[in-house]
């Protein structure tokens, strides 16, 4: 018979299986009737006939059945079909349990694939940089203060790229504050950065449109040339192809837009600002929109002055180590050659990635520890509850394999169960994932670098591993129950399962799985707790200001018409008219109560200086630098800042006075610990100042830091081109920041305003990242939490039914009801306690681990402790407690015969 | 008596393809025939019976159609193929030459 036949045979086989089965039972039921037929012939009646027939038939329709089945090679499929509708039949049946697993692996699933997929988008796929794991920062360092990560100096970038070998290229670049003027719009502030003309290619990105600077647009006095993201473009050319011929007038100046660059080329410039000592004037904040040649030279940008972050590509055979080493010794050199220059300066790379990603590493590393730990969790959940079920079935596998079932066929069974369930709950993991991303990027503050890829949906392949993972369980566990059953003599175990009461065996593992789960679930409330708590702590810390009823609003004062004149300076007189107008406007707003101007707003961290105190020189080369803030007089009565000692600064120091200072308690606590501060004089930016006052401290470096020392001078006697409006005002929140504008703007109206905002809203922002991880946490915590309570639950009521038989023997044996129900209950409780106290010790250690995410609370908190055994005590309780009593409520009889 | 389980599978199938050599026929008129020619020694079992005419209808030495017979009832008649008939003067031959060796060593009276 041929290859053809044969595969009609097979495919008939499957395809019409039913016409074949149905003549197949009537090919049987005729061969049945012409037998009785023929008894009936042989004389018996035709009832009797007819039951001899079957008996000759009998036993044996089923094997023929099965043989001829045999015979046509698909006996496999077929029981794998039967497998199934009995495996969809027994979740059916059970709900309970089937619920509880699918939810369990739906949750665990769903949530690990959400938070990974966010992980791989950020943390793990690359930016769109050419190869940009060669990419590294080169920080100048200062050994005199101890600053590492300084930005360079313009002489000091030239040598460094001349001379080294093992870096191909360096590219300098800063940011710059610009405004945009679009034509008869009003003038919009904008992030550029100011770079060299080998930055992109330094940086391995290609341009849209048009090209890069020359470098010849690169020279001091170079063409006024820039390029626009792919943002701008859209906004304000409306992605005109012929934007190349556009011109845009940024700071007052038309400059000819050459090209347009993809939204990545600002690859986590915030993160670099954030990670430098300190950096020029670059207070707007989002991504770079505009980018200008850096036009620097040597003369307005001396050996002296590091104005310019470093970006360096890595030669194609060097590494790290030996170019650390090549550029130290540039730096000696350099040193040596211009010692008054760069004396104590050395210099070290960092890849770029590190820089990028440092200040979310922290949250991403949480998020996947929690991920982690929802699908172990997870998994556990389902181990358990199929545990609990394979032992409640041994008894029914046991008579199966009595009956003749192969083990082979009870595990293909039970395997079939367990891969159903796990499907169900995968597949339900699906969505729950995609749900579960969708509320991560609504989370999410947007400074998480590249989160905004992550909306592109879920890893497929993350999504395909936890499936597995899930699967994998689901077989293991699934399949356990078999393996005692196949290897024993099933007589064996029916004798042992067929007692009324669970043999010792049984018992333990019994308790095992409430201890363990208990156990599991009281460490993940803690958890969760504590860090819930820690977020409420974050939010209620003391800023050391008051920020309710202060808002703020940047201007920025062009250098047309505000020039910044270093020969006369201080006495910049245009800034200063405008500096007390602004004041004086702000103050008659109606609801204002107090108005002063800032050259950083508190929270804004601003600059660092190195500084020393008259008479105390040779102490002070040890010093770190002093954070330095410029306030108009009104400063202290707006943030509400205390006055410890002396006096405040006031109208009277003004340009032509004395210069003079405030110093914040942690200076004085620092370095006037047994001397009186004020009358003594500190210097820095080479003016000695006399110190009069002393203030509390303000936490400038956002609410988690203690504040540093920092030394407040006036604005008048050291104006600048920028700055922060403050005002305390009662009124409502939309007054105010209107009259804020409009004071601004009375005074100058080309003036760009920005950052107009209640400093709430500020605060608020700098705990955005922390805010983000621990609502992550804690949403996440609570789907564990949500997962062990289920899970106890389950079990527990799952193990509690199991009882009922005993219960009912007892009960026939003389107890009453309620003793028996005691003894239950007391029994499950006994095993809560036990697995809360190891819950306990397991949660101490659990959230040492976390210790670095909290604050304001130990990880050993009591009160946290408590409420989680608590909690997770009456779960359990609650969970036994209906089963118990509809037990004890039915008659011992029926209880004895549920099987 | 020996059932037909004890006889080798194979020599059932040639009890079959020699059965119906003579007229296509139902599977209980098989059996019946069989217990005829064997004078009642062979009672062939339905157990044996349909899976070996689902093997021979496999391999392509039967074949089965649907018709009625003279009661009127349905039922399911298999037919020699051409193949089939080959196939049966094949094995009648082997079982010939089997059977007599084996007689020839039951037999056997001489010496070694």
């Amino acid at each position: 018979m041929g290859a053809v036949d044969r595969i009609r045979f097979f495919l008939a086989s499957i395809f019409m299986r039913r016409r074949i089965e149905r003549e197949q039972s009537e090919e049987l039921d005729f061969h049945l009737d012409m037998q009785a037929q023929k008894y009936v012939g042989q004389g018996l009646d035709l009832v009797e006939a007819h039951r001899r027939a079957r008996v000759d038939l009998g036993s044996s329709a089923l094997a023929v059945r099965e043989a001829t089945h045999d015979q046509r090679g698909t006996l496999w499929l077929d029981e794998v079909r039967r497998d199934l509708s009995w495996a969809t039949r027994q979740l059916r049946n059970n709900p309970a349990f089937s619920l509880a697993a699918v939810l369990t692996l739906a949750l665990g699933i769903g949530a690990t694939t959400a938070i990974l997929s966010v992980l791989n988008a950020v943390q793990l796929r690359p930016p769109p940089l050419a190869q940009w794991d060669r990419l590294v920062m080169v920080w100048e360092t200062d050994r005199r203060s101890g600053t590492t990560r300084e930005p360079g100096a313009w002489p000091d970038y030239v040598d460094f790229q001349q001379r080294s070998r093992s870096l191909d290229a360096i590219a300098a670049f800063t940011g710059r504050d610009i405004t945009v003027t679009p034509d008869g719009v009003e003038p919009v502030r904008h992030v550029a950065v100011a770079a060299t003309h080998n930055y992109f290619e330094v940086a391995g990105l290609t341009p849209l449109l048009g090209r890069f600077f020359t470098v010849e647009e690169d020279r001091p006095g170079g063409a006024r040339v820039a390029l626009i993201s792919e943002s701008m473009w859209r906004e304000q050319f409306d992605g005109a192809p012929d934007v190349l011929s556009r011109q845009l007038r940024i700071d007052d100046e038309l400059h000819y837009v050459i090209g347009v660059v993809p939204d990545e080329a600002d690859f986590g410039l915030d993160q670099i600002k954030a990670a430098a000592a300190y950096h020029g004037p670059w207070t707007v904040e989002g991504h770079a929109r505009l980018w200008l040649p850096l036009q620097a030279g040597e003369d307005e940008y001396p050996r002296t002055t590091h104005p310019f972050l470093l970006l360096g590509r890595l030669a194609a055979n060097s590494e790290y180590r030996r170019a650390n080493e090549e550029l130290t010794a540039i730096a000696a050199d350099l040193e040596r050659i211009h010692p008054d220059a760069n004396a104590e300066r050395g210099v070290f790379i960092e890849p770029l990635s590190a820089v990028v990603l440092a200040g979310s590493r922290p949250t991403l590393w949480l998020l996947l520890g929690i991920a982690t730990l929802v699908l172990v969790v997870a998994c556990v959940n389902v181990a358990n509850l199929l545990l609990a079920r394979g032992a409640a079935r041994a008894r029914e596998l046991a008579i199966r394999r009595a009956l003749g079932a192969s083990a082979g066929r009870l595990s293909r069974q039970l395997v079939v169960e367990s891969l159903t369930l796990s499907i169900i709950g995968g597949v339900a993991g699906l969505f729950v994932a995609a749900g579960g991303l969708r509320l991560i990027l609504a989370l999410a503050p947007a400074d998480i670098p590249r989160i905004a890829e992550a909306a592109g949906g879920l890893d497929l392949r993350i999504a395909a591993a936890s499936l597995l993972i899930s699967l994998l369980v689901g077989l293991l566990f699934g399949s356990l129950p078999v393996v005692p059953a196949s290897g024993a003599d099933p007589g064996e175990v029916m004798r042992r399962e067929g007692r009324s009461t669970a043999g010792t065996g049984r018992r333990t593992m019994r308790n095992f799985l409430v201890v363990s789960e208990v156990a599991l679930a009281v460490s993940l409330v803690i958890t969760a707790g504590l860090l819930l708590r820690s977020f409420n702590s974050v939010l209620g810390v003391d800023p050391g200001f008051s920020a309710a009823g202060v808002y703020k609003a940047h201007y920025d004062l062009p250098s047309s018409r505000y020039p910044a004149d270093f020969s006369r300076w201080p006495n910049w007189t245009e800034q200063q008219r405008a500096v007390e107008e602004m004041v004086a406007r702000s103050s008659s707003i109606p609801g204002v109560t107090a108005a002063s101007i800032s050259r950083h707003h508190p929270l804004d961290a601003g600059f660092a200086n190195s500084w020393l105190v008259v008479g105390r020189e040779v102490e002070a080369r040890d010093w770190p630098e002093i954070a330095v803030r410029f306030t108009t007089p009104g400063y202290l009565q707006t943030m509400q800042l205390p006055l410890a000692m002396g006096r405040e600064l006031n109208e009277s120091d003004d340009a032509s006075a004395p210069p003079v200072v405030l110093i914040n308690q942690a200076t004085v606590d620092r370095w006037f610990a047994d001397q009186e501060p004020i009358g003594r004089e500190l210097r820095f930016w080479g003016v000695n100042r006399r110190i009069v006052g002393v203030v509390a401290n303000e936490r400038i470096r956002g609410l988690t830091e203690d504040a540093p020392p920092i030394v407040y001078a006036p604005l008048a006697q050291n104006p600048a081109n920028s700055g922060v409006l403050l005002v305390r005002s009662s009124a409502p929140p939309a007054a105010v920041l209107g009259g804020l504008s409009r004071a601004i703007r009375s005074v100058d109206p080309g003036l760009a305003v920005h950052g107009v905002e209640p400093l709430k809203s500020t605060i608020l922002a700098s705990v955005s990242e922390r805010r983000f991880a621990l609502r992550l946490a804690a949403a996440f915590a609570l789907s564990t939490l949500l997962l062990a309570l289920i899970g106890v639950h389950g079990l527990v009521r799952y193990l509690a039914s199991q009882r009922t038989r005993e219960m009912g023997i007892r009960m026939a044996l003389g107890a009453t009801a309620s003793s028996v129900v005691a003894l239950v209950l007391r029994g499950t409780l006994g095993l809560a306690a036990s697995g809360i106290a190891i819950g306990l010790i397991l949660a101490a250690g659990v959230s040492r681990v976390v210790s670095g995410f909290l604050f304001g609370i130990s990880a050993v908190d009591v009160a946290t402790y408590a409420a989680a055994s608590g909690v997770v005590g009456l779960a359990a309780f609650g969970a036994a407690i209906g089963p118990a009593l509809r037990a004890a409520r039915a008659a011992p009889l029926a209880a004895t015969r549920s099987d | 008596m020996p059932t037909s389980n004890d006889l080798l599978q194979g020599t059932l199938e040639l009890l079959i393809l020699r059965t119906l050599a003579l007229e296509p026929m139902h599977g209980w008129g098989i059996t019946q025939r069989i217990e005829v020619m064997s004078r009642e020694v062979l009672r062939i079992n339905q157990g044996s019976l349909y899976p070996g005419l689902e093997r021979l209808r496999r391999n392509g030495w039967i074949s089965s159609s649907w018709r009625t017979t003279d009661n009127n009832r349905r039922a399911r008649y298999y037919e020699l193929t051409a193949a089939g008939r080959k196939e049966l003067a094949s094995q009648r031959a082997t079982w010939r030459r089997a059977s007599s060796a084996i007689n020839s060593v039951l037999d056997w009276a001489g010496a070694f």
